[in-house]
Order: structure tokens, then C-alpha cells, then sequence
């Protein structure tokens, strides 16, 4: 027993010693957020913009009276300056550097595009950047995570050491987690890497003018996005068709086609319909995981009643069919507030968390009670630790991993629910773009020129779908080595499917 | 530190035993909500521990020791009955008090595997009991020559009058001198200590200039070194170590709080037979290095026979036996105790005690047998008198009946699939008839008596059967058989108990005082009327040959 104190460095102190990988680090962080300052402030914006506008509603719901429209017009004003000081903020790549929209005169000279270049070559250089930049951001977030196990880190392996370096070398995840990647940076820079914008294409489209040359009159004109959009609108004949990879008459350029009257650009639709689908998913299985994990650790640490409760409840939510609730749901609730926020998104998001809880935390269960028979959770309770740190700390970091695996299976079944119901007519309500609008905007067209516009989203849909659960799969093989090769699906296999 | 446990210690010893246990039960009730059966798996036992002392607690698995064990340090609620921790009876604490009073007893699991959160490192593993209890809490005993009334305040608490304290505050002189317990890594010069003395009342006021984080991960280095790892151990994870050295862990984890009563649950029953040793002797340096008391709880008896000072003997939820180790190892008094000690090889071979294997297997202790809870499968359970002279293969089928009865009536199982189960049988039993005929000739089966295989009626199979019975016994046994094949089991049962029931299957014994040193055994055999454990086992054996 020596009278010294040892001491220990704290990370920061450990910092401080060897300054030089941390300050290069964090350097280059902010080199690179400082290149998409303005895509940051943006989706900031939308993100609390979308919040406060519900808290507006449901403000206005539950307060009604006369006190509603100072609020609503203080959160607008709010947000309108928000918006206009997030559009003042630089940004490397951009719509307003790298512009795609402009006209041709006949001599074949494009105007208004960035160095004069075609449009989809410009609207091709600025998706590659954003996407360059995306990826290039996540290596540098990953280098960071190196640098502190090899400079900083105290413990020379960590159980976790060996999870990362299965995923890393689990290539039907590595695929499963690019997919996520390119669908969360779709969704994340829907406004950068449109052809048009989300205002110009669809919520307002009368309010916005484009130029373009023309021949008729062989002069540049304006014309108002609405009545542009209208005359080119695919509806399945060869003349009134812009489908894959065209141009429209007004030299403005789509991707993936137009879709029906009144001929919005699909690529712009898809690309702010992932935040759509994004959010309804993250926040439907945010709800649901939270709820299972939750439960999950209760009824595995104190079982008995507390169990059976819970058992009653989801038999009860599990007895009843999904769908069903789930549509009459959003018919009750059409007119009433929750009904409202984000266009219905909400309150489909909540159905879905309830809706997928059951089967979550049945599956959580088997895994939690296995915890809280380890005796080390036995020794927590014999030194007095609380339950609630004991759950957090012993029980928590085993079932995580099979939070994160059920997470992104069912996240997909999220996603093909919301179009599903959307497609019914019953989920998200226009102008709101959804995958599952544009499915059945195009139903009728499928066998036409105009194919495009039920095909792609449809595809997609199943891509990213696909994508998550491979993602899962990785994180299962990563988690549970034992588990690769054989099948597993009857343990740990909640895959994806309709709600 | 042992220098002032020595000091403790004398006056401690004088307040009694540090554990006592009165008339304890656990009950689990694992059946759900509809009131089933409990499991009595501890059903009403006392003894005492005394202060530095080991006590073994021996039995086979489903005693009931490790619930016992459990129930000692808290971790399972008593049903009824008390445990007394100096004195204080413990199962009542809850909240704050319970929380305080688990700093003085600890355990030590059996599985180093499940002991030890594989997510978290040695160092935080070890602290976070410390962290729990905010340790330390830099307890201030002053040192007051004139007694006056103390108050403390700053960084410091007041210390409990029978508590080593961290700081000491001595006042006697000029200048306050300040000592500071060995266990916290700081020196008394951190300790910054102002003193305002009135008449009839002194404040302290104590600031320290070392960080409660900064001992904790002195007191985990320092553990860990008491238990012999090494420092840099702190920031492995337990999947780097191997069994022993995780269960050092363990114990280190145990120690952190300085409990006077630690639980060692199995602690070596998981690891290879060559670190066991190690461990043990760990075990026993700790103890007299911190002055700790011991509960050991073990399945084989040759290790409790070097590390206890006193073995307990467990058997369903009852202490059968209980005394100093040697002695009750050179001459156990109760059945059970001899029963299992003759199962042992003896490691003195001029010692001839003869083996002795137990029918069955222990009941469940769902419903445990009425009276002794060993009489279904004691070898010398006492006979009614009338019985008491019939032979040893008449008694054994008797008992097999009973035994096979008594499992149906357990559980709604059919009879067959337990006699099988019971006489080790792969294949056989037609019917109750092949059971009879099994369970009574004396071997097994009528083939050797010559009973034609068309003769074979089921009256006269019966009566082939009972034929190598005594005679006394044939006639209660025919009429049991005919109730059962007339499908009355349970009246069958009833005539059996009532024709062959001893006081051991209908009265609990009491725990007879055996031996000078204060044994006491469990067992109806320590009446005067009846015979000794050792002269029945002797007839028994000798009647074997
Ligand atoms: S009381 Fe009877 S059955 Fe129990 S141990 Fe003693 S002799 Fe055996």
C-alpha cells in the first residue's frame, strides 16, 4: 500500500500531451464543414422548421383563440429570416455555384449554366461533388475514430475492436451501408443535387419564372414554372412523354423524366421525398426501438407482472391487423391536428412505432432476459447499484446490437408501408412528395412511354430496402460471429416487410 | 490496515457472532400468478457465523446453499425468519439503510464467465462499487480530549463511532494533527483542516486537495495488486484474461468497499483444477490480511475440508448437520453427512469406511417429504418396529414403491416413465405388473424362478413377485398392488405410508446437540430409543455382505 498517487490523464490531458493528430483532425473538420456552411444551415432549418410548424399546430390545437397567429407569424418570421440567412451562408458546392438551369439559343450556346456547360453535365458535376463530399466527410469522421485509437485510446482492444473489424470486412454490409449512405445524402441534400428545388417544383410553382428561347417567336421568353411543367407533363404518348435522361422543351433537364399533369421533375420529387420517407422511418423505429428497449430491459430485469403486462399489451396491438388500423387511422385523424404535421407524417410515424413495437421488443426480450441472468448484473444489485443505471449499464450495451440489427430491417418495412398507404391514398397528403404518390401517379402508365414514373420509384424503393437490411445483416455477422454462413433468420431475421 | 483491524478486533469478538440466522426461509414462487407450489428452496435454517471465521456450506446441487448464500447478502428476500448483521436484522432494511449495509457484505460468484461485464474494462469493473457509493466519504473522526460536541464540515462527514474513519483529527496539542487511513492514497498533507473551538463544541471544517476520482483509481490499482494482478491490467477487458485471473477479479471487485462479510459463492468449482489452489490460498491470505469473515459455499467436500473452519451440511432447504470441520469429517453424526462423505474417496486408507450409494434422486423442493427431509432415500431410516427386523432387500422394495408412488402423485407423469427413470431401465414396463415384478424379486425379474411365460397370469406374477418378500411385509404390499392396478394410487400410497412410516417420515427432527464442541446433527436417530447413525450404517453393511 505506497502513499503515491498514481495519476491518471484524463482524455483531455492526454490530448493536450500529444496535440499534433487531434489539432490535424479537427482542422480538417472544420475545413470541411465550413464547405457546406450553407447545406448545414439548410437542412438545419428544415429539420427545426418542421418541428416548430407542428408546435404551431398543435399550439394552435390545443391553445385555439386569438393568441394562435402572433405565435404563428412569430415561428414564420422565424423561420422565413432563418432560411434567408442559412441561403446567405457559402457553400462550395451548390445550386447557385454550380447552376443547371438555363436555355439554348440556336447556335447552340447554353446560357445561364455553370461555365456555359450542358445542363446534365452540370447538374452530373455538382451530384458527383456532393457526393464526393459526403463520402470524403465520412472517411475523415472514420480517420478521426483511428487517430483516437491509436493515439488517445487507453485500453489496447476493445470488445468493439473486433465488431468493426468484422463489418469492415463484411462486404453484403459494406454494400447495405453504401446504399444507406447514397439514400441518407439524397435525402440529407435533396435541395443541392435536384435538378430544380422543392419550392419551384412543386410547393410553389406558380410563384417562380424560368427563361427560355423561343424558336417560334426566336426570342428568350419567360414563362411560369406552373404553366412549363404543364405542357410538359409525360402522359404516356410519344409527343407528350419526357421520360429518362431528357430534355423538355423548355431545355430544362430530367433525369428520371417528368411525372404526370402537372409534370413535376421526378428526380426533384424522389430526391425531397427520401427526407419524407427518411423521417417517417428514423422516427417510426425511433419510437419503436425506444419502446422496446425500454420495456424490453424492464420486464427482463423485474419479469412477473411487469412482463405479463407488457405481453397482454402487444398480444392486444398484434391481434389487431396493422394495416387496417393503420388507414383508419389516418381517416380519423385527416382533420384533426396530429393529422396535419407534416402533412400526415407524424401521425404516421407514431402508428408505425406502435404498430412495429410488439415484434421489436419480442424480439429484444429473448436477448434481455438472457442479460439479466449474467451475474455480473446479480453483483450490480449486490454493491446497490440503482436499476435504472444497472439497466443502462449492464444490460443496455447487449441488446443495443440487436436494436441496431431489428432497427434497420424494419426500417424498410416503414418505407414500403408509407408508400404502400401512401399510394392508397390514405398516408401522406400532397404537396408533400411520396415514393408511393409517384407509384400510383404512374400506375396507369406502365405499360406506355412513361413507364419511368412508376418503374423508378418502385426500383428504388426496393434498392433501399434491400440496402438496410443488408446493413443489418452485416451488423448481425459483426455482432455474432457464430452466426455467419449458417441462418440465423429464425433468431434475429426481422426483415423488412409491408405493414 | 491490519495493524488497526488487530486493534479492533478484540473488543469486536465480545459483541457475539457477525451473522446469526433464525428460523430463515426462501421461497421462490416461479409459477406464475396462479399460487403454485413454491419452491422451498431454503425452509427454515439457523446458525451463526463468527467474526474471521469460514464457514463451509456443503450440499448437492438444489440444496439450497447458493439460495441460502444469496439470501444472506440480499440479493434474494427473505420469505420469513432473520439475519442478523451485528446485530441489526438486515432483511427488514430497504432503501438508504440497505444500500449502507451492503458495503459490509459482499459475494464472489461462482462463474468468473458471467461475473464480469465483458463490455467494461478491469478498472471500471472494480471502481464502479466505489462509484455506487460515492466512495470515499472522507468519514472525519475527531479526536477530543476535553469531549466536547463535534460538528463537521466541508469536504468531510462525520464518522460513525465503529467505523474506521478516513481522516483523523487529533486535538490534543497546539496544533491539530491529522492522520489519514491507509486505504486512501493521499497523504495528510492534502487533507487541509481548520478547527474553530468553543466552550462546549469544536467545528471542524476539512478541505481536501485530492480528487475522489483520483483515489478510486488508486484503490482499483492498489486491489488489484492485492489480489495479485498488475496495474496495467486496468484497462483490459476481462476477454484478455483467463479464468483465475478473472475471478481475482472478481474478488477484487468484492473487496473494493471493505466489507467485513464476504460470500464465496463456488468461487473456484469454474476454474482448472491448477488454479484452484492458487485462489484458494488467495482467499485465505485475504482473510487474515483484512480480518474478513467467510461463507463458503461448495459442492465438493475436500476443498471445504482445508479452507472452513465449520461445515455446514445442506440438504433441501435444512442444515442436517453442522461443526468444527475436522471433526465432523473423522466422525459425521448425521445420515446424510455420512452418506455423502462415504461417496468421497478416503484419503486415509488404513480408514475403512464402505461406500454407501443413494437411491434417487432428492425430491423436488416444490413438496418436500414431511418429516426429515432426507427419509425418502435415507439408507438407515428408522423402521416401524414391526419392520425392523425384515431383510434389507424387503425394505429396499418398500422404499422403491413409495418412492415411485410418491413421484406420480408429484407430478402427472405417467408411473411408468418414472419407475423406468427410477430403476435406470432403457426399455420394459408393459403395465403396473412389470413395475411390481421389477421392484421386488431380487432380480428383477421372474425369469430365474421358473414361472412358465404361460402361467404368467398378473395374480401370479404378483404373487412370484412378493414371493422373495418377508412375509411380514406380503400382505400390506399385495393389497397396495391391487389398488393401484384398480387405478387408486393414491390409496394405494396411503397404505403404504401408513403401514411403514417411521417417526422420519412423519415428524421433523430436532437439531440434536452431538458433540462437545456445540455440532449438532438433524436426524431422529440422536433419540435415546434409537441407534446410533454409525451402528446402523454398520448393520447395514454388514447385512450387505
Ligand atoms: S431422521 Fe430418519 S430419515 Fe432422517 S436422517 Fe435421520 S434416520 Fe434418516
Amino acid at each position: 500500500m505506497s502513499k503515491t498517487v498514481t495519476q491518471t490523464k484524463s482524455l483531455g490531458e492526454r490530448i493536450l500531451a500529444q496535440p499534433g493528430p487531434a489539432l490535424v483532425w479537427v482542422l480538417g473538420l472544420l475545413l470541411l464543414c465550413a464547405l457546406e456552411m450553407g447545406a448545414i444551415a439548410e437542412m438545419t432549418v428544415a429539420i427545426v422548421g418542421g418541428l416548430a410548424s407542428s408546435f404551431a399546430a398543435v399550439a394552435t390545437a390545443v391553445l385555439g383563440g386569438p393568441v394562435m397567429p402572433s405565435i404563428a407569424g412569430t415561428i414564420a418570421g422565424g423561420l422565413e429570416s432563418a432560411t434567408t440567412i442559412a441561403a446567405g451562408l457559402p457553400d462550395l458546392v451548390s445550386r447557385s455555384v454550380i447552376p443547371n438551369q438555363g436555355y439554348q439559343t440556336p447556335d447552340g450556346v447554353w446560357h445561364g449554366t455553370f461555365l456555359g456547360l450542358e445542363p446534365k453535365y452540370a447538374w452530373l458535376l455538382r451530384v458527383a461533388l456532393v457526393y464526393g463530399y459526403i463520402f470524403v466527410f465520412l472517411w475523415w469522421l472514420w480517420r478521426g475514430y483511428r487517430a483516437y485509437v491509436d493515439h488517445y485510446r487507453t485500453a489496447d482492444w476493445t470488445p468493439r475492436d473486433d465488431m468493426v473489424r468484422r463489418l469492415r470486412s463484411h462486404s453484403w454490409g459494406k454494400f447495405g451501408l453504401v446504399v444507406v449512405i447514397c439514400f441518407v445524402g439524397m435525402a440529407m441534400f435533396a435541395p443541392t443535387i435536384s435538378p430544380s428545388t422543392g419550392e419551384q417544383n412543386m410547393y410553389n410553382m406558380n410563384a417562380y419564372d424560368i427563361q427560355y428561347y423561343n424558336s417560334d417567336a426566336g426570342s428568350v421568353e419567360e414563362i411560369s414554372v406552373l404553366q412549363a411543367n404543364f405542357q410538359s407533363a409525360s402522359q404516356g404518348s410519344g409527343s407528350q412523354n419526357v421520360g429518362l435522361w431528357q430534355y423538355d422543351d423548355f431545355d430544362r433537364f430530367h433525369p428520371f423524366g417528368t411525372l404526370t399533369s402537372p409534370g413535376q421533375d421526378l428526380f426533384t420529387f424522389m430526391a425531397y421525398g427520401a427526407r419524407i420517407s427518411l423521417l417517417v422511418g428514423s422516427v417510426a423505429i425511433g419510437i419503436a426501438l425506444a419502446l422496446a428497449a425500454g420495456l424490453g430491459m424492464i420486464t427482463a430485469y423485474y419479469k412477473g407482472l411487469a412482463d405479463l403486462t407488457v405481453v397482454f399489451v402487444s398480444d392486444t396491438i398484434q391481434s389487431l391487423p396493422s394495416l387496417l388500423v393503420l388507414m383508419l387511422a389516418s381517416m380519423v385523424f385527416s382533420h384533426h391536428w396530429l393529422g396535419k404535421i407534416y402533412n400526415g407524417g407524424l401521425l404516421l410515424a407514431v402508428m408505425f412505432g406502435i404498430v412495429y413495437f410488439p415484434n421489436m421488443w419480442r424480439s429484444i426480450r429473448g436477448p434481455a432476459l438472457q442479460v439479466a441472468e449474467e451475474e455480473w448484473v446479480d453483483a450490480a444489485k449486490s454493491y446497490g447499484q440503482r436499476s435504472s443505471t444497472t439497466m443502462r449499464k449492464h444490460m443496455l450495451p447487449y441488446i443495443l446490437g440487436y436494436l441496431l440489427i431489428y432497427g434497420s430491417m424494419s426500417i424498410g418495412g416503414v418505407i414500403i408501408g408509407t408508400a404502400g398507404l401512401t399510394f392508397l391514398g390514405f398516408g401522406i397528403n400532397p404537396p408533400i412528395p411520396e415514393w408511393g404518390r409517384a407509384i400510383s401517379m404512374g400506375q396507369a402508365y406502365v405499360t406506355t412511354p412513361a413507364w419511368h414514373i412508376s418503374l423508378l420509384p418502385g426500383l428504388l424503393i426496393v434498392v433501399v430496402v434491400t440496402g438496410f437490411n443488408a446493413l443489418g445483416d452485416g451488423i448481425r455477422d459483426a455482432m455474432d460471429p457464430e452466426s455467419e454462413g449458417e441462418d440465423t433468420s429464425a433468431g434475429v431475421g426481422a426483415t423488412g416487410g409491408g405493414a | 490496515m491490519s495493524e488497526l483491524l488487530e486493534e479492533d478486533s478484540p473488543t469486536r469478538t465480545d459483541d457475539g457472532p457477525l451473522v446469526e440466522v433464525n428460523g430463515l426461509k426462501t421461497y421462490y414462487d416461479t409459477g406464475g400468478l396462479f399460487g403454485s407450489n413454491p419452491v422451498k428452496a431454503v425452509d427454515g435454517v439457523d446458525f451463526a457465523i463468527d467474526r474471521g471465521e469460514t464457514l463451509g456450506l456443503v450440499g448437492e446441487s438444489g440444496s439450497g446453499k447458493t439460495t441460502l448464500g444469496r439470501t444472506l447478502v440480499q440479493l434474494e428476500s427473505a420469505t420469513e425468519g432473520e439475519v442478523l448483521f451485528d446485530g441489526t436484522d438486515v432483511t427488514t432494511l430497504s432503501g438508504s439503510d440497505l444500500k449502507n449495509w451492503r458495503r459490509e457484505a459482499q459475494i464472489v460468484f461462482q462463474d468468473p464467465e458471467s461475473s464480469l461485464n465483458h463490455r467494461m474494462t478491469i478498472g471500471e469493473i472494480i471502481r464502479e462499487p466505489l462509484d455506487v457509493h460515492g466512495w470515499p466519504n472522507f468519514s472525519v473522526a475527531v479526536n477530543d480530549p476535553d469531549d466536547r460536541s463535534v460538528s463537521v464540515s466541508g469536504d468531510g462527514t462525520r464518522a460513525e463511532p465503529n467505523d474506521a474513519a478516513d481522516i483523523t483529527v487529533e486535538l490534543a496539542g497546539a496544533a491539530p494533527t491529522i492522520a489519514v487511513r491507509d486505504a486512501l492514497a493521499m497523504t495528510a498533507d492534502s487533507v487541509d483542516v481548520s478547527v474553530s473551538e468553543q466552550s462546549s463544541s469544536v467545528s471542524v471544517s476539512v478541505s481536501v486537495a485530492v480528487s475522489k476520482d483520483q483515489l478510486r483509481r488508486a484503490r482499483v490499482r492498489e486491489l488489484l495488486e492485492t489480489v495479485g494482478l498488475r496495474e496495467e491490467h486496468y484497462y483490459r477487458y476481462p476477454h484478455q484474461f483467463s479464468g483465475g485471473q478473472r475471478q481475482r477479479v472478481g474478488i477484487a471487485r468484492s473487496l473494493a468497499l471493505e466489507p467485513e462479510f464476504v460470500v464465496l459463492d463456488e468461487p473456484v468449482s469454474a476454474l482448472d483444477v491448477s488454479v484452484q489452489a492458487k485462489i484458494l490460498n488467495l482467499l485465505d491470505d485475504l482473510q487474515s490480511e483484512f480480518g474478513l469473515t467467510y461463507l463458503f459455499i461448495a459442492h465438493d467436500l475436500s476443498v471445504v475440508r482445508h479452507i472452513c473452519d465449520r461445515v455446514a451440511v445442506m440438504y433441501l432447504g435444512h442444515i442436517m448437520e453442522i461443526g468444527e470441520t475436522e471433526e465432523l469429517f473423522q466422525n459425521p453424526e448425521n445420515p446424510y453427512t455420512y452418506s455423502l462423505l462415504s461417496a468421497i474417496p478416503e484419503p486415509d486408507p488404513t480408514a475403512d469406511r464402505e461406500r454407501v450409494t443413494l437411491r434417487g434422486t432428492p425430491p423436488s423442493p416444490r413438496d418436500p417429504p414431511s418429516g426429515c427431509p432426507f427419509s425418502t432415500r435415507c439408507p438407515v431410516k428408522i423402521r416401524p418396529k414391526e419392520f425392523r427386523d425384515v431383510d434389507e432387500h424387503t425394505w429396499e422394495s418398500v422404499e422403491t414403491l413409495r418412492e415411485i408412488l410418491r413421484e406420480r402423485e408429484d407430478r402427472e407423469m405417467g408411473v411408468r416413465d418414472h419407475a423406468k427413470a427410477l430403476l435406470g431401465l432403457e426399455t420394459g414396463f408393459e403395465d403396473f405388473v412389470d413395475v411390481a415384478e421389477e421392484v421386488f424379486t431380487r432380480n428383477g425379474s421372474l425369469d430365474a424362478k421358473g414361472v412358465e411365460t404361460a402361467e404368467r397370469t398378473d395374480a401370479a406374477r404378483i404373487d412370484g413377485a412378493l414371493d422373495d418378500v418377508d412375509p411380514v411385509a406380503r400382505e400390506p404390499l399385495k393389497e397396495a398392488i391391487e389398488l393401484v392396478l384398480a387405478d387408486k394410487e393414491t390409496q394405494a400410497h396411503e397404505l403404504l405410508i401408513e403401514t411403514f412410516e417411521s417417526d422420519c417420515g412423519e415428524q421433523s427432527p430436532e437439531h440434536h446437540t452431538v458433540s462437545d464442541s456445540g455440532r449438532t446433527s438433524y436426524c431422529h436417530r440422536h433419540r435415546t430409543e434409537f441407534d446410533d447413525t454409525a451402528v446402523a450404517f454398520d448393520d447395514l453393511l454388514s447385512s450387505a455382505e
